[in-house]
């Protein structure tokens, strides 16, 4: 310790005591906020992460995904989101969901059709965008959409966005779950 | 001495009470944000009607394919294999499901899911997860995974299995139907449900192609779920 840093510590000492003092007379000192500052950097920073990489909404108000044991990792890609009111692709809205099921005016050819019309052009918009954004990052472009749908959604919606999700050329399908422990299932 | 004077008057301490501000509103916003479930996800293969590329290999010519499907209706589960139906397990009606609702729970399952279309009509989206879930647990998802096993011990070769359900049945009910019969337990067959749920997947070692290693893996029992139309 170099003969001025001493001299500064010795000038500090006295002064918190002093400072002490004063708050103790009159209350107007300034709390010490470090220790309380660290702790909420610290959570800050936490929560800016975890806010970051959530890529899939898989519950909102009108939406809740199944819950699964399933093991592997979302990745960013086409999404299309069934929840109990619209069709989303991309979080833009496709075409509304009436009681679990589109109006049949929105499907070609009548309501036992699997078409579904607005949102297979959405789904072709998606699909030449991302083909896009791909070329020009020089990487490969994966024929892949996920579908998050909500978990009292009649299976027969499904398959329709599934089939027109098939026309419009995407072939893989991943379905986003929510994490669950095993066990959980049986507890009733 | 005038050094450490000026030294004194710079020892005035930062002003954080802006920071602080900034802070204590940008916490709790970012806390209501924040979404504190994990999300996963399951691969399937698109339903066989669609016209997209087909990733499907021809199967193997001599010998007979399983082409297992199971279908989900309100009374149980349907199991075709080898071309046919296969019969009600013991304890089920002849003529009915394969494999029929458990008997023990006594839930009307088909008014279960009613009542979720109702609660979801309605805006409830807890009351109807909760419906769905109580619907559910009257399926014998145990006897289940016995005759996938069954069948999995005479086809080891096979992962594919079709997967449909009745147009009415909750999406729910499918993911957990992939659940049970995608990875092979512990045991081929269970007698009680607590010990079927509480079970661990069999573990084999594959080695993994990037780097030549060994590693455990859950085994497959038809871990590639193929979504059928719906009829």
């Amino acid at each position: 310790m170099s003969e001025q840093q001493a001299d500064i510590w010795n000038e500090v000492k006295p002064n918190r005591g002093k400072r002490r003092k004063r708050r103790d007379e009159g209350g107007s000192g300034s709390m010490n906020i470090n220790s309380l500052m660290d702790i909420m950097v610290i959570i800050l920073v936490f929560l800016l992460k975890s806010y970051g990489d959530e890529p899939l909404k898989v519950e909102a108000e009108d939406l809740k995904a199944p819950s699964s044991m399933a093991e592997l990792t979302p990745k960013d890609m086409t999404t299309v989101s069934i929840t109990q009111k619209a069709i989303l692709v991309d979080d833009k809205m496709a075409a509304p969901v009436k009681n679990g099921a589109v109006d049949k005016s929105m499907k070609k050819g009548g309501e036992n059709a699997l078409m579904i019309t607005p949102l297979f052009e959405k789904l072709n918009e998606a699909v030449k965008r991302k083909k896009r954004e791909k070329e020009l990052m020089r990487q490969d472009y994966e024929p892949v959409v996920t579908i998050i749908a909500d978990q009292a959604i009649p299976y027969r919606l499904v398959t329709e966005v599934m089939f027109t999700a098939g026309q419009a050329e995407l072939s893989q399908f991943k379905i986003a779950v929510i994490k669950k422990a095993r066990p959980s299932f049986g507890a009733n | 001495m005038s050094r450490s004077k000026r030294m004194e008057e710079e020892e005035q301490e930062l002003d954080l009470a802006p920071i602080m501000n900034m802070v204590v509103i940008l916490i709790p916003l970012l806390l209501l944000s924040v979404v504190f479930v994990q999300v996963a996800v399951i691969n399937i293969t698109a339903p066989k009607l669609s016209m997209g590329p087909q990733s499907d290999t021809p199967p193997d010519e001599d010998k007979k394919p399983l082409n297992l499907t199971v279908t989900i209706a309100p009374n149980g589960f349907r199991i075709a294999a080898e071309g046919g139906n296969l019969k009600a397990v013991a304890g089920c009606p002849e003529g009915g499901p394969t494999i029929c609702l458990r008997s023990d729970k006594n839930v009307d399952v088909a008014a279960k899911f009613g009542d979720a279309r109702k609660y979801v009509a309605g805006g409830d989206l807890k009351a109807a997860g909760d419906s769905i879930e109580e619907g559910l647990t009257a399926f014998n998802w145990r006897v289940l995974y016995n005759e996938l096993a069954k069948l999995k011990a005479r086809f080891p070769e096979e992962t594919v299995m079709n997967v449909s359900a009745d147009p009415d049945i909750p999406f729910g009910a499918v993911v957990r139907l992939m659940d049970v019969a995608r990875y092979q337990l512990d045991k081929e067959a269970y007698d009680a449900d607590k010990a079927f749920w509480d079970a661990s997947y069999k573990k084999v070692k594959v080695k993994d192609e990037s780097d030549g290693q060994f590693k455990e893996k859950p085994a497959d029992l038809f871990s590639d779920p193929v979504l059928a139309i719906a009829q």
